[in-house]
């Protein structure tokens, strides 16, 4: 048995006997407290205390055992960076020549770091209509916007001729072309992941041994087209370059810690002298393509020459449970009553990745669209069509700058929808971290509102009722009156806490607080019933007086008075609701005219 | 045409991840700014120059080259002491 089992079994067992010789009878007490003087040190509140004390280290050690074994394991800064994985990785580079994928290098690279040129629209759907988050996400490319020598010309000349200079080579290719369709984070999964052209066939999808082939390919080439803008790059040694890729593909295939995979980029770049301050394109192209790979790992479709549609659709899920911060007192309340966000936010940075981005969030039929804004997470302000990008100030202000990209965006008007619909468009050269759309989400009157309403007018109208009979006096003839005053604890916890309980939002605050306070009133006006009963006079003289009448009295009078302050509230915000929904439903004008809301 | 900000406050938003919000981010690498074409991408003869370097240059290492390569490059790593292998 391990030590700390024995400690839990020690703990408990001597709190459960120092709990028995506090609050439970000894044999010989009655004889020893008739004949015996009292002791001048009293056992049982010390016994209380130690149960107490032994129960509290009880609970701490056992918390503090779950929180260890809840540790994540840190891991190594090199993990999976061995020199057989990179015997094997430069392997498969040499198999990419041998094979054709070194010719799809260009449309490879294109499609990875502007992957702005070939997708067309981009559509996500985010649910929150479940117990988790589902995010749905469809992009349509059209690979004839591509530009270049390796792009995919006409549709008549069929895959194998629109490879106009990548053809071009000692080997004679297959026809295929590598497009790199989507580039996912790496502490990300996808699921329900697929690829479709225009016809509805499904796509084939490279595995990861063929993606290194490229990526590994893709670098060499990228060095040599780095080197050959830079000054005294044509004098760089094949072993120097060698050596650059093999450092450059430590933190692609492996998981290395940011710090480690920094270095070992730092590295590659001094092996062929390019430095930190070197900006020139081709460069560029080299720094981003390992940034890119650094964080993400690309998801390569094969498009066979057979095909002569240029237009391909994916679509992936993505299940989540997104981390619900809770620091402040009203976030802890409600998610000790069991409710959850009613907020939704998001950054739309697949808009900077596409020419049209729609995204939508939808919300159970129960719920409405109450708000929603787009901001600068600078300064959080709102944004309009006119004021979307920061001017490069330090003050934030936000100007309308590039007359040929023309950012445009729309928000769907609230109308009582439980849905938020965004539209964007011409975003492609923008920061993007700069914005957030955020919806927040209510729930339709009347909903668990009204059913706090009722609950909150029961337990009004009977403690008031019984109040009036304790206060004239009235005669008790049943005990009637305490299983009515129990009534609206029972319709409290009908009501309030089997709502929402298969749903990631949950908005009914204010209505689970009446329900709450109403079932507690309730019980307590009971309470007060039953032990103030006594105190009728025709009953026996041996019964014991709980409480004199001036605290039943005062007692009821605050039972009373809470329940009305209840009542009072929760109809209020009943009546606030529904009539901001009301309004809601009366808008006639679809679209916003400033496009905020 | 130039349009500043309105002077009409709103309320800041605190945090990229606030307080009792879902905070829902792109499962896709999104790069800050699009980067810019490269005019040897655009030319045919220069793009199939490249390809024909690299494909030499791949084919120009030997196996025990590579070998010696790696291990070399490890041990450049090692000496920093950052390497666990």
């Amino acid at each position: 048995m391990k030590w700390s089992n024995i400690c839990f079994v020690t703990l408990g067992t001597a709190s459960a006997v120092s709990g028995w010789l506090a609050f439970l009878p000894l044999p010989g007490d009655r004889s020893m407290n008739a004949s015996q003087p009292g002791m001048l040190i009293h056992l049982r509140p010390w016994m209380a205390v130690a149960c107490l004390g032994f129960a509290v280290a009880l609970v701490v050690l056992r918390n503090g055992r779950y929180k260890r074994h809840a540790k994540p394991v840190t891991p190594s800064p090199w993990d999976g960076v061995t020199m057989s994985t990179m015997q094997k990785v430069m392997a498969l580079r040499d198999e990419a020549v041998r094979s054709d994928k070194l010719t799809s290098v260009p449309i490879f690279l294109s499609m990875l770091l502007q992957p702005e040129k070939s997708r067309t629209r981009t559509v996500e759907t985010i649910s929150l209509e479940g117990r988790v988050v589902v995010q749905d996400v469809r992009v349509e490319m059209s690979l004839s916007a591509l530009e270049g020598p390796w792009s995919m010309g006409t549709p008549a000349s069929g895959v194998r001729g629109r490879l106009r200079g990548a053809t071009a080579g000692p080997q004679q290719p297959s026809g295929e072309v590598y497009a790199p369709i989507l580039t996912c984070l790496k502490r990300e999964m996808v699921d329900n992941f697929e690829v479709r052209d225009r016809d509805g066939g499904s796509l084939d999808i490279l595995c990861y041994e063929e993606t290194i082939q490229l990526i590994s390919s893709s670098l060499h080439f990228l060095i040599k087209l780095a080197l050959r803008e830079t000054h005294g790059g044509s004098s760089v040694t094949a072993d120097r370059i060698d050596r650059a890729v093999v450092s450059f593909l430590m933190p692609i295939c492996g998981r290395m810690s940011p710090k480690a995979s920094a270095t070992a980029i730092h590295k590659g770049l001094a092996y062929i002298g390019i430095g930190d301050d070197d900006l020139s394109d081709n460069v560029m192209w080299l720094k981003e393509f390992l940034a890119t790979l650094d964080q993400a790992f690309p998801i390569v479709v094969v498009i066979p020459h057979t095909m002569d549609s240029q237009r391909l659709q994916i679509s992936y899920r993505r299940t989540m449970v997104p981390p619900n911060k809770s620091r402040q007192a009203r976030h802890r309340l409600r998610l000790t009553l069991g409710l959850r966000p009613v907020t939704m936010q998001m950054a739309p940075g697949m808009a900077h990745n596409s020419k049209v981005y729609h995204l939508q969030i939808k919300a159970p039929e129960s719920q409405y669209l109450m708000e929603q804004t787009l901001r600068c997470t600078d300064c959080g302000s709102k944004l309009s069509n006119s004021e979307i990008e920061t001017d490069g100030s330090q003050t934030c202000s936000h100007v309308k700058l590039s007359q040929e990209a023309e950012p445009y965006f729309q928000l769907l008007s609230k109308r009582g929808q439980n849905y938020a619909h965004l539209y964007m468009r011409g975003f492609t050269g923008m920061d993007w971290k700069k914005i957030r759309f955020t919806s927040s989400f209510g729930e339709v009157p009347p909903g668990t509102l009204a059913s706090a309403v009722v609950t909150a007018a029961t337990s009004l109208f009977l403690i008031g009722a019984v109040a009036l009979a304790e206060a004239r006096g009235l005669p008790r003839t049943s005990d009637v009156p305490a299983l009515l005053l129990a009534l609206p604890a029972v319709a409290a916890s009908w009501f309030g806490f089997s709502s929402d309980n298969e749903a990631v939002l949950r908005s009914s605050l204010a209505a689970r607080c009446s329900l709450l306070l109403g079932g507690l009133t309730s019980l307590a006006a009971c309470a007060l019933f039953i032990l103030t009963r006594t105190v009728d006079h025709t009953q026996s003289i041996d019964s014991v007086t709980l409480m004199d009448n001036e605290m039943r009295w005062w007692g009821w009078v605050g039972l009373a008075y809470l329940a009305g302050v209840n009542f009072g509230y929760v109809l209020i915000q009943l009546i606030i609701r529904s009539g901001a929904y009301r309004r809601l439903l009366r808008k006639e004008s679809v679209v916003n005219d400033n496009t905020v809301i | 045409m130039t349009i500043r900000l309105s002077e009409k406050v709103v309320p800041p938003m605190p945090d990229d991840r606030p307080d009792g919000v879902y905070v829902v981010e792109p499962i896709e690498y999104i790069r800050s700014r699009a980067l810019p074409d490269i005019p040897t991408l655009q030319n045919p003869e220069q793009v199939q120059s490249l390809l024909r370097d690299t494909r030499d240059s791949i084919r120009s290492c030997s196996p025990d080259n590579l070998t010696r390569l790696i291990n070399e490059v490890f041990q450049d790593q090692e000496e920093t002491g950052r390497v666990h292998h």
